[in-house]
């Protein structure tokens, strides 16, 4: 070698630049669920290293903590199920029914009730956690999807993939009170932390849409455009908004960004180079940091939401899926 | 994703000016790791030789090894994804090939005598065997279909270890 240093050593100066790169840690712990490997990652949020793989059911997608933050609840959307995870004992306990191929869902703020996307059913399923029982079943439109719930847990909105619509459903009378024509593709609904508005992705369209909740408009499509990537590879996903609505992320699968937006403004600030198709997003209990699943490069990148600057990756399953963390 | 491009794998301008193919460390280095045989890990090694030896010029050199990688990757990837759609040509054709045996067999009365009978085991031995063609290629196809994505994922892998070292320091 020309300059005498040994491979080990200029390995070693990487690593301790890479390590230098991580703020002090918060104290959670990430869950993701990883697609292709039937697993959940346990991420420590500390040391943002990989501390334990746990099997599950078959194809785990979305998941979602129980409310008291002791289970975890996972789609395994091949087991045609639901299951709970018992995260003191770090396994499965018990099976939920979900009707078939459970893709995503939302747990209603009360903890009781979990709201489930039915994709080859055109259904939502109610199912009651305590008695592990389906409750009712509303139809909706082709491919049901995304599924957000109104901090009042008043409202479900759920999109449907082939009909470019989010269905509001009333959750007292279960049934869709309002249906709002959004972009191709629609994929997540998110929430504002006020409940005053609701923010819909649309994978192919490639855009945002932020719903005014309470006059069911569309106040602002989002677009994006990011230097040297085709627009076609701009396919936004999973959206993640502060509490306080001053900032808001969305994951721009193949484009490998996440776009920071300004929440009140609507303003796209910065393109943020991640994971490779980023999908899913989740902030730690404090909101000081952002996780994404990243469903190519089978890793999470940990975003300082401070310095709005990627800090670490951190390897993970096969095609890693959803992410939540605890404290 | 129809091609593949710097700005989804590199944060930032990417200093390749010139041809990556003019430097022979470069372009060996590039033609040594770019065929799909070649493991993320060993790639990853690979550079990191690379890496530790190119002192002279080193963001810029770093830069046009991730230049070849990527124009290499992106042609061996575009020739994989034309296979799979002329795979997937063909299945549409053997698919309606069994719906049409399986139409001129429903024709024929089960319980039929003589010639007749004799045509409809012609007909379902020829029906069991292209949906079994089929069935297989189907398989293959569903393993087919992860190479595109696991080249996108090695060249991610390698693209950032080598941004990472064009943004450290020079060793020694």
């Amino acid at each position: 070698m020309s300059n005498g240093i040994s491979c080990a050593r200029w390995c070693a100066a990487v690593l301790a630049f890479a390590c230098m790169a991580v703020p002090t840690a918060a104290a959670d712990t990430v869950y993701v669920s990883n697609e292709k490997d039937n697993t959940i990652t346990v991420v420590d949020g500390a040391s943002l290293e990989p501390v334990k793989t746990i099997p599950v059911g078959q194809r785990p997608r979305g998941i979602v903590l129980s409310k008291d933050e002791k289970s975890l609840y996972i789609c395994a959307s091949d087991s045609d199920h639901i299951e709970v995870l018992d995260l003191a004992a770090d396994k499965v306990v018990r099976t939920l029914p979900s009707g078939a191929d459970p893709e995503y869902f939302a747990l209603d703020p009360t903890g009781k009730l979990l709201y489930i996307a039915n994709e080859d059913d055109n259904l939502v399923t109610i199912v009651d956690i305590d008695r592990g029982a389906v409750v009712t079943e509303i139809p909706v439109g082709v491919e049901p999807e995304g599924m957000g719930i109104s901090p009042d847990g008043q409202y479900l909105v759920n999109t449907s993939e082939t009909t470019n619509m989010a269905h509001v459903i009333d959750t007292a009378k279960r049934e869709i009170v309002a249906n709002i024509l959004v972009d191709s593709r629609p994929r997540r609904a998110v929430w504002t932390a006020d409940g005053a508005q609701f923010w819909v992705s649309a994978e192919i369209g490639g855009t945002v849409s932020v719903v005014d909740a309470a006059k069911h408009e569309i106040v602002k499509r989002i677009t994006f455009a990011v230097s040297g990537v085709p627009t076609e590879a701009i396919q936004p996903v999973g959206i993640a908004i502060t509490h306080d609505r001053k900032l808001a992320f969305v994951a721009l699968g193949p484009a490998n960004r996440v776009a920071v937006i300004d929440a009140q403004s609507y303003e796209v600030k910065r393109y943020l180079l991640v994971g490779q198709r980023v999908w899913s997003l989740a902030f730690n209990p404090d909101q000081s940091r952002l996780y994404t699943t990243n469903g190519v490069s089978n890793d999470i990148t940990v975003i300082d939401v401070g310095s709005l600057k990627p800090i670490k990756s951190v390897p993970v399953g096969q095609s890693p899926w959803g992410v939540v963390s605890r404290p | 994703m129809p091609r593949l491009t710097t700005a989804a794998y590199w944060n930032g301008p990417l200093d390749a000016r010139g041809d990556w193919r003019a430097d022979p460390e470069i372009a060996e280095l590039v033609h040594r790791l770019a065929p799909r045989r070649v493991t993320t890990e060993e790639g990853l090694a690979e550079i990191a030789k690379f890496a530790d030896t190119a002192s002279e010029d080193r963001p810029h050199r770093l830069a046009l090894v991730f230049r070849g990688l990527l124009e290499e990757t992106d042609r061996e990837r575009a020739g994989l994804i034309e296979q799979l759609t002329q795979m997937g040509r063909r299945q549409r054709e053997l698919a309606d090939l069994v719906a049409r045996l399986a139409d001129d067999l429903d024709a024929v009365a089960p319980d039929t005598t003589g010639e007749a009978a004799q045509k409809r085991v012609d007909l379902q031995q020829r029906h069991d065997f292209t949906a079994r063609n089929f069935e297989e290629i189907q398989r293959t196809i569903r393993y087919a279909c992860e190479a595109p994505v696991e080249l996108d994922a090695r060249l991610g892998a390698w693209a950032r270890a080598l941004q990472q070292a064009a943004s450290a320091a020079v060793p020694g």
